[in-house]
């Protein structure tokens, strides 16, 4: 502060050097010392010159005055009291300062409060983790995405998927696979031939591939999915709904029985169910794909017993065929040894007595439907 | 259990370990220095709020009422510029009381014409009973400059009751 200098302590260098000689007062110094002889902070030979001095000097003592009218006045101001509502509130003060600076000191808490807090929390963490965390959906977080996979269509209750070309390659020779390319090749109500040389009446393929427009065939999922996939596509996993009876049969003379065999089944109200007629010659066999009354389904299976052994099936289809009507393939090939064998169909189904066949009994040989692996 | 265990027991739970007479010293330090009751009740609020915390780690009474002055100095010199000086603003609604037939009118003068070194060492010295060593200590300052302040504010204060007598 200005005009203000450090004053050294007068008391400690009167007790630590005594005066001899006396010292005489002027009137500023006298002054000076009035505010410590009011208070008795002088030593008492200060105190007996400045007793000798005041009556000599009236300025002295009115400023001596007027330091004892401040002292007392100022003492007086330390006798105010407050009362003990006031006290209370203000032991009792916190601030926020005040509040967050106790709470918060992390290490003034007690050691047990501290680590069980800490484990406390440690738990909340381990529950809050185990319980946000899908557990269920996390291996198809770090399963890397298959690039050669697209889904075309998301049909609820069947999962519709497309292969690339070399999965499906791949998958010819795969039983699973043969089944599928049989239900992708009845999308059309035939089923595919293969062959060396396209027979002479086998209608355009543009046409055989187009899905039947009759009322007996119905859009399956599965055909949805082989039309928007194009070629080299196969169902994933399509759920059956329906079934279709696959009959093969080895007879001495084809031509005979093949004509014979499309009268009676015409008879029974059989009509085709694929693009080609009933009884088309494929090489050396015949081909029939038709729906009868199912009313006269086991006067077709005896009918046909009669040209010799039937191997037939009742397999699980996705398409549904409307109610009183069922569906049947059949193959009638030259008895083996015989020219123009088509396929080597060398195992025999049991027959029920009933005339139909189980569905579990096996499937069909490979060259009896329509060499699927061909596809 | 010793005073001082017991001390540090109190500051860990956080009990509150200012005394009476240290509440006492600061609401009167900041009703006769703010002259405002509304601004003093505030500023003792936070400053006793400060000083449980700090007392905590103080054994000694004399460094106990060293923190005193510097809470109520330090509080002070924030507030200083919201002050209207030789104003009075009280009602002793909050609950404080003066001497009987007690003038507050030299007071206000000596509050008026006091710099703020003279009305902070009459306050100290008188209002809080602290010595001229706790006081210096605590206001960074030698002893002898403490007593001149004091010295020098005692004359002021004897000169404003003649004038307001």
């Amino acid at each position: 502060m200005s005009g203000e200098m450090d004053v050294p302590d007068d008391r400690e260098a009167s007790t630590s050097k005594p005066l001899r000689l006396k010292r005489k007062l002027t009137p500023f110094l006298c002054q000076e010392l009035l505010y410590e002889y009011a208070v008795g902070a002088l030593d008492p030979q200060r105190t007996a010159d400045i007793d000798e001095y005041l009556p000599s000097d009236r300025a002295s003592q009115d400023a001596l005055e007027t330091i004892r009218r401040g002292l007392d006045y100022s003492e007086r101001l330390a006798a105010s009291e407050i009362s003990p509502e006031l006290m209370a509130r203000l032991t009792g003060s916190e601030n926020v300062g005040s509040i967050t600076r106790r709470y918060a000191d992390w290490y003034e808490w007690p050691k047990t409060v501290r680590w069980s807090f800490a484990a406390l929390a440690l738990s909340l963490l381990i529950s809050g983790v185990a319980a946000v965390v899908p557990w269920g959906k996390l291996p198809s977080f770090f399963k890397k995405a298959d690039s050669n996979t697209v889904v075309l269509v998301d049909i609820p209750g069947t999962t519709v998927a497309t292969q690339d070309s070399e999965t499906a390659k791949g998958a010819d020779a795969a039983a699973d696979d043969e089944a599928q390319a049989a239900a992708e090749m009845e999308t059309s109500g035939d089923e595919h031939i293969t062959g060396d040389e396209p027979a002479a009446d086998l209608p355009p393929p543009a046409v055989a591939s187009r899905p039947t427009a009759g009322p007996a065939v119905e859009p399956s999922p599965a055909l949805a999915a082989t039309e928007a996939g194009g070629a080299g596509s196969a169902p994933k996993e399509v759920r059956p709904k329906g079934f279709v009876y696959r009959a093969f049969m080895n007879v001495a003379n084809v031509g005979e029985v093949t004509s014979d065999v499309v009268q009676q089944l015409e008879s029974f109200g059989g009509e085709k169910a694929g693009e080609v007629p009933l009884g088309w010659r494929r090489g050396a066999g015949s081909y029939f794909h038709f729906t009868v009354p199912e009313s006269n389904e086991n006067k077709t299976l005896e009918m046909l017993r009669t040209y010799g052994p039937v191997r037939i099936s009742k397999d699980p289809h996705p398409r549904l065929m409307p109610a009183g009507q069922v569906r049947f393939i059949l193959w009638i090939e030259p008895q083996a040894g015989s020219e123009g064998t088509v396929g080597g169909a060398d195992r025999e189904l049991p027959v029920d007595s009933d005339g139909a066949a189980s569905g579990a009994a096996g499937e069909l040989p490979a060259g009896s439907d329509g060499a699927a692996g061909g596809q | 259990m010793s005073v001082r265990a017991f001390r540090e027991l109190c500051g860990r739970w956080g009990i509150a370990v200012i005394t009476e007479r240290q509440i006492r010293s600061v609401a009167l330090f900041f009703f006769f220095a703010y002259l405002d009751e509304k601004a003093a009740l505030r500023a003792m609020d936070t400053t006793v709020a400060a000083l449980k915390s700090r007392l905590r780690a103080i054994d000694d009474p004399s460094e106990a009422r060293v923190a005193v002055i510097e809470a109520c100095a330090g509080q002070f010199n924030r507030d200083k510029k919201r002050i209207a000086r030789g104003k009075l603003a009280l009602t002793f609604e909050s609950g404080w009381s003066l001497p009987d037939h007690f003038e507050l009118a030299p007071w206000a003068r000596f509050h008026k014409d006091a710099s703020d070194e003279e009305l902070l060492a009459l306050l100290f010295a008188r209002v809080l009973g602290s010595g001229e060593t706790e006081i210096a200590r605590a206001l960074g300052i030698s002893e002898g400059t403490a007593r001149y302040r004091v010295g020098r504010a005692i004359r002021r204060m004897g000169a404003a009751n003649k004038l307001a007598l």
